[in-house]
C-alpha cells in the first residue's frame, strides 16, 4: 500500500521534486540540496517527516510492558521525556532504532522508521504483554523544524508558548489552532523540534511554521527567520554529517548494538528481548566514519581496503557541503586499526579513492542538553 | 520542464547542439533534477576519440553517480574546465554554462539515435510511468 503525506499538495505547489520512499511519496529536494543543508546549519529548515511511524503503547502498565522489548528501561524515564532506543531480535540484531516518549503514565509513543513501521507493529503486538498497541498509520503528520533559529520560529508560530526546553523532552502545544505534540528531537544534530499531530491539521501547522499561513502576518516575522523547506536528500546529508545510523544502511537484523557503536543506548541492569544474546556476543566488525580525500564519492556497497587487503564495506556515503568533502560510514573488521586519520581506501566502481578513518560525528552536535543531565544534576 | 526546441536529445539524457566549433554536449534539465546537486565532474582529456554511445565521463551527485555518453562519434576538442571548481553550473544552467564537452564529429557523421524535444519529452514520460 502506498501513502501520500498530508502535506503533498503543499510540496507540489512549491515545485518540490518527489520520490517514493518506504511506500510514501515524499519531497527529496525543494531547491538545491546544498542550500537546504546550509539553511539547516545556519538558520532553520523544515522537513516533512509524516512517513515516520507513530505507535502508541497504552494501558496502566504501558511503560513496564514496552520496556521488555526495548534496550531502554522506560520506567526510569519521567513523564514528558523520551530516549533513543533499539528494538532487538532474540539474536541481538537491530530490528529498528526509534525514539520512545513517555506521554503519560499510561502511554508510551514510539517514533519508528517508515520502512519498518508494519513489521515493528506486528512484532510489538506479538511480544507485548500487559498493554495494547495502537497504530494510527496514515492518519497523522510529522514536521521537523531544525536549526539554530528553530526555537524562535516555533515560539513565533505558537504565540509565545514555551516549547520543551531539554533535548528529547516532549509536550503538547497549540499551533495554528491545532493540538500537537512537540518533542525537542531531530535527525540533523542541530537544536530543533519534531511536531506530530492529526493529518487533517498538517497543512495549517506547516504553513504556520513556514511563515506562509494566514497567521503569518500576525507574527513578528521582522525579527524571525523563515525556515527553508528541505527534502530527504538534505536530511540524509545532515544525518551523515552527524554520524547517525540509518536503518537499512548502518543497521539491520544481522547487526548488533555493539558492532554499531550504540551500546550507550542499552540500559544497564535492564532485561529485554535480545539481552542474553547481546551479553554473549563477540562483535566481528565495527562501525567507522570515512572521509574521502580525492574527487569522488564513496557509496553503499563499496569495499573498504587497508593497503591491498579488503577490511570492510561502505554502508552509506554522500558529499558534505559543510566539510567540502565526501563522507561515508561503513563497517570494518574488528581487528582493523582504523583510528581517526589512518589511511584507508575505498574501491568504488573499478577505481580506488583515498580515504582516512574519521571519528563520528564529522561535525559536533549542537543539540540542547538532555533532560537526563538535568535529572543527575 | 525546460527542453529547448533547437537541441537534439538522447534517451540517456544528454543534449547536443551543433555549431561552427563542433557539437556541444551536456545533460538535460530533467537529468540534473533527477541527480540532485552535482558535486564532482570527472572530465575527459581533450583529443580523446569516442565512438557514438561511448562513455565520456562520470558525474557524482549527492545522491548517485551518472555516466555521460557521446551522442556523436569524434574527437573531444574542448572540456568545460569551470565544472572542476563549479560543478553546480550543471544544476543551475544545464543548457548554457553547464555544458560538458565539445566534440569534432567524424566524417561521415555517426550518432546514436537522436530525439527532438517532443520525442525526448515522450521518452521521459514513459520512463516515469514504467
Amino acid at each position: 500500500m502506498a501513502f501520500d503525506s498530508p502535506l503533498l499538495p503543499v510540496h507540489q505547489a512549491a515545485g518540490a521534486k518527489l520520490v517514493e520512499f518506504a511506500g510514501w511519496r515524499l519531497p527529496v529536494q525543494f531547491s538545491s540540496v546544498a542550500e537546504e543543508v546550509r539553511a539547516c546549519r545556519s538558520g532553520a529548515a523544515l522537513f516533512d517527516i509524516s512517513h515516520m511511524g507513530l505507535l502508541k503503547v497504552t494501558g496502566p502498565r504501558a511503560t513496564a510492558a514496552v520496556s521488555g522489548l526495548l534496550t531502554r528501561d522506560m520506567t526510569r524515564v519521567p513523564r514528558g521525556c523520551g530516549v533513543y532506543a533499539l528494538l532487538l531480535n532474540e539474536r541481538a540484531g537491530v530490528r529498528d532504532d526509534l525514539f520512545a516518549f513517555v506521554i503519560s503514565d499510561s502511554e508510551v509513543m514510539l517514533v519508528v522508521n517508515a520502512v519498518n513501521h508494519e513489521r515493528d507493529a506486528a512484532w510489538i503486538r506479538d511480544h507485548l504483554r500487559g498493554a495494547a498497541l495502537e497504530d494510527p498509520r496514515g492518519s497523522t503528520f510529522g514536521i521537523a523544524l531544525q536549526g539554530p533559529e528553530a526555537e524562535r520560529i516555533l515560539g513565533a508560530a505558537a504565540g509565545g508558548q514555551e516549547p520543551p526546553s531539554r533535548f528529547a523532552a516532549i509536550g503538547p502545544m497549540r499551533i495554528a489552532g491545532a493540538e500537537v505534540l512537540v518533542s525537542r528531537t531531530g535527525y540533523t544534530g542541530e537544536d530543533g523540534f519534531e511536531v506530530f499531530g492529526e493529518a487533517e491539521e498538517a497543512v495549517k501547522v506547516w504553513e504556520a511554521l513556514a511563515g506562509t499561513g494566514e497567521q503569518a502576518d500576525d507574527r513578528r516575522l521582522g525579527s524571525c527567520a523563515i525556515p527553508r523547506p528541505a527534502g530527504l536528500a538534505a536530511r540524509d546529508v545532515l544525518r551523515l554529517e552527524m554520524g547517525y545510523p540509518l536503518w537499512g544502511h548502518e543497521l539491520d537484523e544481522e547487526t548488533t548494538p555493539r558492532e554499531a557503536g550504540l551500546e550507550w543506548a542499552v540500559d544497564k541492569g535492564h532485561d529485554f528481548i535480545g539481552r542474553a544474546a547481546l551479553e554473549s556476543h563477540r562483535p566481528a566488525r565495527r562501525r567507522i566514519g570515512l572521509m574521502v580525500e580525492g574527487r569522488g564519492v564513496a557509496r553503499a556497497g563499496d569495499v573498504i581496503a587497508q593497503g591491498e587487503e579488503p577490511v570492510g564495506a561502505v554502508t552509506s556515503g554522500t558529499y558534505s557541503h559543510n566539510l567540502d568533502k565526501a563522507i561515508a560510514q561503513g563497517y570494518v573488521r574488528m581487528e582493523t586499526t582504523a583510528a581517526a586519520g589512518d589511511e584507508l581506501s575505498v574501491r568504488s566502481r573499478g577505481r580506488a579513492l583515498s580515504a582516512v578513518a574519521a571519528g563520528l560525528p564529522f561535525i559536533p552536535a549542537r543539540t540542547r542538553p538532555s533532560w537526563r543531565k538535568e535529572k543527575r544534576a | 520542464m525546460n527542453l529547448p526546441e533547437d537541441l537534439s536529445y538522447t534517451a540517456t539524457h544528454e543534449w547536443m547542439r551543433r555549431g561552427d566549433d563542433g557539437v556541444t554536449v551536456g545533460i538535460t534539465d530533467h537529468a540534473q533534477s533527477e541527480l540532485t546537486d552535482v558535486v564532482f565532474v570527472d572530465l575527459p582529456e581533450t583529443g580523446t576519440h569516442v565512438d557514438a554511445g561511448d562513455e565520456i565521463c562520470s558525474l557524482e551527485s549527492v545522491k548517485t553517480v551518472a555516466y555521460i555518453y557521446a551522442p556523436v562519434a569524434g574527437a573531444i576538442s574542448a572540456v568545460n574546465e569551470r565544472l572542476r571548481e563549479e560543478p553546480e553550473l550543471l544544476n543551475q544552467d544545464p543548457y548554457g554554462e553547464g555544458w560538458i564537452v565539445r566534440i569534432t564529429p567524424d566524417a561521415p557523421e555517426k550518432t546514436v539515435d537522436l530525439l527532438d524535444a517532443a520525442g525526448y519529452r515522450k521518452s521521459i514520460e514513459s520512463e516515469a510511468e514504467g
